[in-house]
């Protein structure tokens, strides 16, 4: 992982005036459609208020949910792995696919990771 | 009725026809006010880069000048903003800090909510582009959000609106940031250019004649890029307009 200079990558990026309208005008038209979509719904507002406290909720209290997700799927019959950084995530992914002989076929997509 | 007066720096420092305008406006209305020349900066642009602790004493002096007064009005609606929304994190369990919320006003909210301004005597027959600074749109909900659904309102363009022969310009996007963002232009500046180009690209094509808000500072910075762009575009503070300044 490298640092990304924004203002530098920005200025780069803006210096084709024609490249910067465009990606304006792209993210325009999916802030329109939004738009479109949020006023065909009268109770938006409340929606967008409630999954705003539910998010605010679940995050607050993520450690117990993820316990929680742990119990439940593993009574179901799931091996539930824990890993508390990305390159652990990737040892514990590599062991299970070399463990099923998986090995060349998916290389390749952690590498590119 | 009584106000204290709070001039933002930039309307200090570079447009003091902007407070000289705030107060005529105010006057007018048989209002007495009282500036205290203590005052310095609100400690926005230090909260805003996480310098909470350079920002603490300027809202402990904002609090402190401002308590004798029956209201504080301010013609900016990013430095009421910043009273009435951030400094609950700067002064935390300040017995009296709920009052000075209570009656610190953006000076369109002021006209508008505790005044009920009912007319001007004045004109401006002008096509007027009414830029929505983001601080007064979605802090002080000075006016809906295009973003939101909520019925449409604006109390700048109401009080603007009660001026004979007044004309507004219908943009295309109604309340996209100018992109100033006090020391984003600083440190973004390319993003920050080209922010506010767009917005001027708005204006002019929908025929804005004269340009105004009820912030200086996006005034400021679009005012900037008008004059380097050589376009034909008058920039005014809201208040100008309001207190009767003419356009030429």
């Amino acid at each position: 992982m490298h640092a990304i200079e924004h203002a530098k990558e920005a200025k780069d990026f803006i210096e084709s005036r024609g490249r910067a309208a465009w990606h304006d005008s792209a993210l325009w038209f999916v802030r329109a459609k939004r738009d479109k979509a949020a006023q065909s719904l009268p109770e938006w507002e409340t929606l967008r208020e409630t999954a705003s406290q539910i998010k605010q909720h679940t995050a607050s209290r993520l450690a117990d949910y993820l316990e929680q997700f742990e119990a439940n799927a593993t009574r179901l019959g799931a091996t539930v792995h824990w890993a508390a950084t990305a390159d652990e995530h990737n040892r514990i992914v590599m062991e299970i696919l070399q463990r099923h002989d998986a090995q060349e076929g998916c290389q390749k997509q952690i590498d590119a990771d | 009725m009584q106000v204290g007066l709070f001039i933002p720096c930039y309307i200090d420092q570079l447009y003091p026809q902007v407070g000289m305008a705030t107060v005529e406006i105010l006057e007018r209305l048989q209002i007495d006010v009282r500036f205290c020349d203590a005052q310095i900066c609100c400690g926005q642009p230090m909260a805003n880069t996480g310098c909470n602790d350079d920002a603490a004493p300027l809202a402990r002096d904002f609090l402190k000048n401002f308590a004798d007064d029956q209201y504080v009005v301010s013609p900016s609606g990013s430095c009421v903003a910043m009273v009435r929304h951030h400094y609950d994190h700067l002064l935390p369990d300040n017995a009296d800090l709920p009052a000075l919320k209570a009656k610190t006003f953006e000076l369109c909210e002021f006209l508008t909510d505790v005044v009920h301004v009912e007319q001007f005597d004045h004109a401006f027959p002008h096509q007027v582009g009414l830029h929505q600074s983001c601080h007064g749109l979605r802090e002080l909900r000075m006016g809906s959000c295009s973003e939101r659904v909520e019925p449409a309102f604006s109390k700048v363009r109401q009080l603007l609106a009660k001026l004979d022969g007044i004309r507004f310009s219908e943009l295309r996007r109604q309340d996209e940031c100018c992109g100033f963002g006090g020391t984003f232009a600083v440190n973004e500046e390319s993003v920050s250019c080209l922010m506010g180009l767009d917005r001027i690209a708005d204006h002019e094509s929908a025929g804005t004649e004269v340009l105004t808000a009820a912030d200086m500072s996006c005034l400021m910075h679009l005012q900037g890029l008008i004059r380097r762009q050589k376009k034909n575009i008058k920039v005014m503070h809201v208040a100008e307009i309001l207190a009767g300044y003419p356009a030429e």
